[in-house]
């Protein structure tokens, strides 16, 4: 289907005045942080504290640390409704428990001011817009995917504001539109394809697969991600069998399912969104075809995804910066904190409030560090510091990208009902044994 | 339903009330950056693009009497245009190729008219509902293609332009093209006007009124319905080259989506089709309607558009045009088109 | 060979879609050639008959071949009522009022869609137990061939109405000739309301049947009018068998284009063939324009 249809929807430039969808976070009752969790079999120490230390090595222009209490203001956006919906309440959820430990922990107040973006660019920048000319924002946090966050990093770059985002592998901006403000921390496409890669080897030698079929998006990182999962697996002596680009959003697989099987696709790699992903699974099921490996960037992150799958969406991999069975750098805390706060029958937390909590670990350090909130002594933090997070340790290059080689991107799979870290391996009850191969339709 | 609405010969600008008006209209204007945020700058600004493509897309639907749904393409073509001369590196062409802004937005506008002028022959080999559903299905087909051309346009990831126009403190970039919007609006407003008030503007008429008719008495079909699409397509291509350096992003899904259509056409609809100062009225009713009412009856607003162009159309196809001149103006000159119809 | 064994399931497969594209078709193609209106809210009445299959579905579990059967009694009710109250003021009045009112429809059904069920694509699944099977080189997917089953019988039953009923027959008589139709004593007011009501119900069920294949959201409305219009272009306004077959050639054509061009081109080949034959031959490339034959 032509996706034509999806953008007709009202733009909202306005709507910001009219506070529709607004929330404001100053805090949360109830929800209790800090103290040394120990359910998840977690080792790291509490992230708050150990950047505290860091503070003495804060930005240049930030030299007023210790009195100054400006609080800080961030604007953001989640997809509560569009294509990307069903991750808005992850991140929302992420963010809002970050912001709960940041107001605990920092000697300002934080609040987070965050509206619906409708999956769409174009609404995205006016929500900011709109946010941003009502309040004294200094930080801005990125909504999903490449496509919405590259939006709301424009409008970050344009307004000279730190901006922090994830579900954001695209590289290509960062080296090509001089990114000054933008910080991602986030495996980027490269750490994808080398977790992938991690991932097949975790599979016996002799059991191996050697042929991949890439399915690429139509967009700029579609193509950038494509591009380094061929030349990772092919330097590795996998053979690439097939490479088709398809419309992103279109909602017939039927032809690519076809080529695949006619191409002896074993291990399939793509980075649909997360409805197109659950369609393309579906169809897969209904042309009784399914390769050995599946791995769909982005589009097996959500909860939807088993929801609207089922037992039919397992052994599919995902690779969403953070998975359940990461161990350290608070993660403990997050968890405690997750299952305190929402009412959840689940055993498993859903994997992007894992990276947005992550995010909020970067502002609360980089603020720290600073010492302020003025933008230019942030970002001169969030350029020099070393950041501890849920999803590792890591420090940025200049142009916002995390230190090559610094992130390793946990590989997640879906088995009953939960995203699960099969790589890399931890010994966390919360991982598992990578499952391999995917049986025929017909023997599940 | 093709009515001017005074008589010919008599001149809307000769009438001092309205002169004075539009005065006071474009001093209030003027003052708006000055008086009101940025984000409030920016919907009056919106409001100005949709007078725009009202005004435009009147000429040939309520004017030339030819339904197309295919306005968002000019639109979009305009924007697109634009962009790659104020921002070439974006679409990967040298920077030699830079244009500043001004002249790069009226090149944009000419873009959007020369491929009216390109397909104008062809497509109005159609006529009727196979002129309407045939320009729809060719800005879905320019839609689809330049999202395909993700060097050109971006893609799915859409453009970023980059534009500054910033007077030293003074004026924002933004507020700089509020006021260039002002001004095209106005050239908009009054090269549209000149045009239905002059033999053109009759000709169209004779067209739309009755087209076998008109060409039996010598009037050429072809070149009035030819004149009224470029000229609208110049000056649809206009608002989107003015609207995408405002919002400084532009995306093949939006920038060139049928909402933009859809918008014309209610802002037409709600003024009053063919008649000249209708789709003034309608932008502004829109405006209120989209921001004020969804306030009131919050994701609804577009059911309720939807429900008035319906109830406008069938009860009061003079608009909001026709409710004024009724209500407000004793003058009864032009009778009405609800009784003409 | 492996390439032609490709060739062969894309095929069978455009086959199998384009058998829904014909049904989807059918009732624009009835409510232009009868009433000379071009429903702009088709795609969108579609779209509510799928979300009739896909609710009925997900809360009862009920298979949307049974959920079609509600919607095209729902919807031949909206297409009765729609005539009644609205259409009945406009129709005849020329090309702009009719075109406008429906516009406005599809903005509603859309809006209404948009709010009360979220704006998230969703989908149903056929459920009934079946498996695909294999003709010749090519696997036939056992919803798609199902689906194809039930618009083809649909497609069928319509024409035979057309055909051998006298109300059929009244339609047919109006079509061709709406003065001298009612000279003979046909009701064209009932007429009218009983085409738009079909039409409507045609849509709805097609709706349900892709609501099966592929997810639905409240936007879809705008494409699938492209392409059941593209359809009706394509099989000649009116004609019942030109619509099935332009519905075969435009799902054929539309997945060899996405299988040789590429899938980004999956539409634009359907949107170019309908520009190209609309300016080549407007009449259709099957059978001339009007007549419900």
């Amino acid at each position: 289907m032509a996706r034509d249809d999806t953008s007709i929807r009202r733009r909202t430039y306005l709507k910001g005045a009219g506070a529709t969808g607004t929330l404001a976070i100053t805090g949360l009752a109830g929800c209790t942080l800090g103290g040394g969790g120990d359910d998840g079999g977690d080792s790291g120490g509490d992230s708050g504290g150990d950047s505290g230390g860091d503070s003495d090595s804060s930005g240049d222009s930030g030299g007023d640390s210790g009195g100054d209490a400006t609080p800080l203001t961030i604007a953001g956006t989640v997809p509560d409704t569009g294509s990307f919906s069903s991750l808005g309440e992850d991140l929302r959820r992420g963010y809002e428990l970050g912001v709960a430990r940041m107001n605990e922990q920092l000697d300002r107040e934080v609040e987070l001011i965050l509206r619906d973006d409708e999956s769409d660019a174009q609404t995205l920048r006016e929500q900011l817009q709109a946010i941003v000319s009502n309040n004294d924002v200094n930080m801005i946090w990125g909504s999903f995917s490449s496509l919405l966050v590259t939006a709301g990093s424009a409008f970050a770059e344009n307004q000279g504001l730190p901006f922090l985002g994830i579900a954001f592998a695209y590289e290509e901006p960062h080296r090509n539109d001089n990114y000054e403000w933008t910080f991602a921390p986030f495996p980027k496409s490269r750490d994808v394809a080398r977790s992938t890669l991690g991932t097949l080897e975790l599979i016996p030698e002799e059991d191996r697969p050697t042929n991949v079929g890439i399915w690429e998006p139509n967009s700029g990182w579609g193509e950038e991600q494509a591009q380094y999962w061929e030349d990772v697996l092919g330097e590795a002596g996998y053979d690439v069998v097939m490479r088709e680009v398809f419309e992103l959003g279109s909602s017939d697989f039927s032809t690519l399912i076809n080529q695949a099987e006619s191409n002896e696709v074993e291990v399939l790699l793509s980075n649909p969104t997360p409805p197109g992903g659950i369609t393309a699974v579906n169809q897969m099921r209904d042309s009784n075809w399914a390769p050995k490996m599946l791995k769909f960037v982005r589009g097996a992150d959500p909860s939807a995804w088993w929801s609207a799958l089922g037992e039919d969406g397992a052994y599919a991999l995902m690779c969403p910066g953070w998975v359940p069975g990461l161990t350290g750098n608070g993660n403990a805390e997050l968890r405690e904190a997750f299952f305190d706060e929402y009412d959840t029958d689940a055993d498993y937390m859903p994997a992007n409030v894992g990276g947005s909590y992550n995010l909020t670990q970067v502002a609360q350090q980089a603020v720290e560090a600073a010492g302020s909130v003025d933008p230019t002594a942030v970002r001169d933090a969030l350029r020099s510091e070393e950041f501890e997070t849920v999803i590792g340790t890591f420090s940025f290059e200049e142009n916002g990208l995390p230190a090559e080689g610094e992130l390793t991107a946990p590989t997640g799979q879906w088995w009953e009902g939960a995203q699960r870290l099969a790589y890399p391996d931890t010994d966390s009850e919360q991982a598992i044994d990578f499952q391999y191969p995917i049986l025929p339709w017909s023997e599940r | 339903m093709a009515f001017l609405e005074k008589k010919p010969g008599e001149s809307l600008a000769t009438d001092r009330r309205v002169l004075a008006i539009s005065a006071l209209v474009v001093l209030w204007l003027v003052a708006v950056p000055f008086t009101t945020t940025d984000s409030l700058t920016g919907l009056i600004l919106t409001g100005l693009v949709f007078v725009m493509l009202g005004v435009s897309w009147n000429l040939l639907a309520g004017y030339a009497g030819q339904i197309s749904l295919g306005h968002a393409a000019f639109f979009g073509m305009g924007a697109f245009v634009t962009a790659w001369l104020s921002t070439p590196t974006g679409a990967g062409f040298p920077e030699s190729i830079q244009v500043p802004l001004i002249p790069a937005m009226l090149i944009g506008a000419l873009a959007a008219a020369l491929i009216a002028l390109v397909i104008g022959p062809i497509i109005f080999r159609l006529s009727g509902h196979y002129f309407a559903i045939g320009t729809l299905a060719l800005a879905a087909v320019i839609e689809l293609v330049m999202l395909d051309q993700r060097e050109l346009t971006g893609g799915a990831t859409g453009y970023y332009i980059q534009a500054d126009l910033s007077i030293g403190e003074l004026l924002s970039h933004g507020d700089v093209m509020f006021y260039l919007t002002v001004i095209a609006t106005i050239a908009t407003v009054v090269i549209t006007y000149l045009i239905v008030r002059g033999p053109t503007g009759l000709g169209m008429k004779a067209i739309h009124d009755d087209e076998d008719a008109a060409s039996s008495l010598g009037v050429n079909p072809l070149k009035y319905k030819m004149y009224a699409f470029v000229v609208s397509s110049f000056f649809a291509g206009l608002a989107g080259a003015l609207y995408g350096h405002y919002t400084l992003y532009i995306n093949p899904q939006s920038t060139l989506a049928v909402s933009w259509t859809i918008d014309s056409l209610v802002v037409v609809i709600l003024g009053g089709m063919g008649t000249f100062s209708g789709p003034i009225f309608g932008a502004g009713l829109f405006l209120v309607l989209d921001n004020g009412l969804s306030a009131v009856v919050s994701g609804y607003s577009e059911a309720v558009e939807g429900i008035l162009i319906i109830l406008f159309i069938i009860f009061l196809p003079t608009g909001l045009y026709g409710l004024i001149k009724e209500y407000l103006v004793e003058e009864v000159s032009g009778s009405d088109a609800a009784q003409t119809e | 060979m492996v390439l032609s064994d490709l060739a062969t399931q894309t095929i069978v497969n455009g086959l199998l879609l384009g058998g829904i594209y014909a049904l989807a078709a059918l009732g624009l193609s009835l409510v232009f050639g009868i009433m000379d209106i071009v429903n702009l809210a088709h795609g969108h009445m579609l779209m509510v008959g799928a979300y009739i299959a896909i609710l009925l579905f997900a809360a009862t579990g009920i298979t949307p071949l049974v959920g079609m059967l509600l919607a095209m009694a729902l919807m031949f009710g909206l297409g009765v009522l729609l005539q009644k109250v609205l259409l009945q003021f406009v129709v005849d009045e020329g090309l702009e009022q009719p075109i406008i009112v429906l516009f406005g429809l599809a903005l509603i059904l859309q809006n209404l869609g948009r709010v009360i069920l979220g704006g998230d694509a969703r989908t149903a699944d056929i459920g009934i137990p079946g498996n695909g099977f294999d003709v010749g080189v090519a696997f036939l997917s056992f919803p798609r061939t199902v689906t194809f089953v039930v618009a083809v019988l649909l497609i069928a039953a319509t024409w035979a109405f057309l055909q051998y009923t006298k109300t059929g027959q009244a339609i047919r008589a109006t079509a061709q000739n709406r003065t001298a139709a009612k000279y003979m004593g046909i009701n064209t007011d009932r007429i009218y309301v009983i085409t738009l009501g079909i039409g409507t119900a045609l849509a709805g069920a097609a709706g349900a049947l892709l609501s099966m294949l592929f997810p639905i959201d409240p936007y879809v409305g705008w494409s699938y009018l492209l392409k059941t219009f593209a359809v009706v272009v394509l099989g000649g306004v009116g004609s019942v068998l030109g619509t099935l077959v332009g519905g075969l050639v435009l799902g054929v054509s539309e997945n060899l284009g996405a299988l040789y061009l590429g899938g980004g081109y999956r539409n634009v080949v359907s949107l170019l063939i309908f520009l190209g034959v609309l300016l080549i031959k407007p009449e259709g490339l099957f059978g001339g324009s009007g007549g419900g034959e």
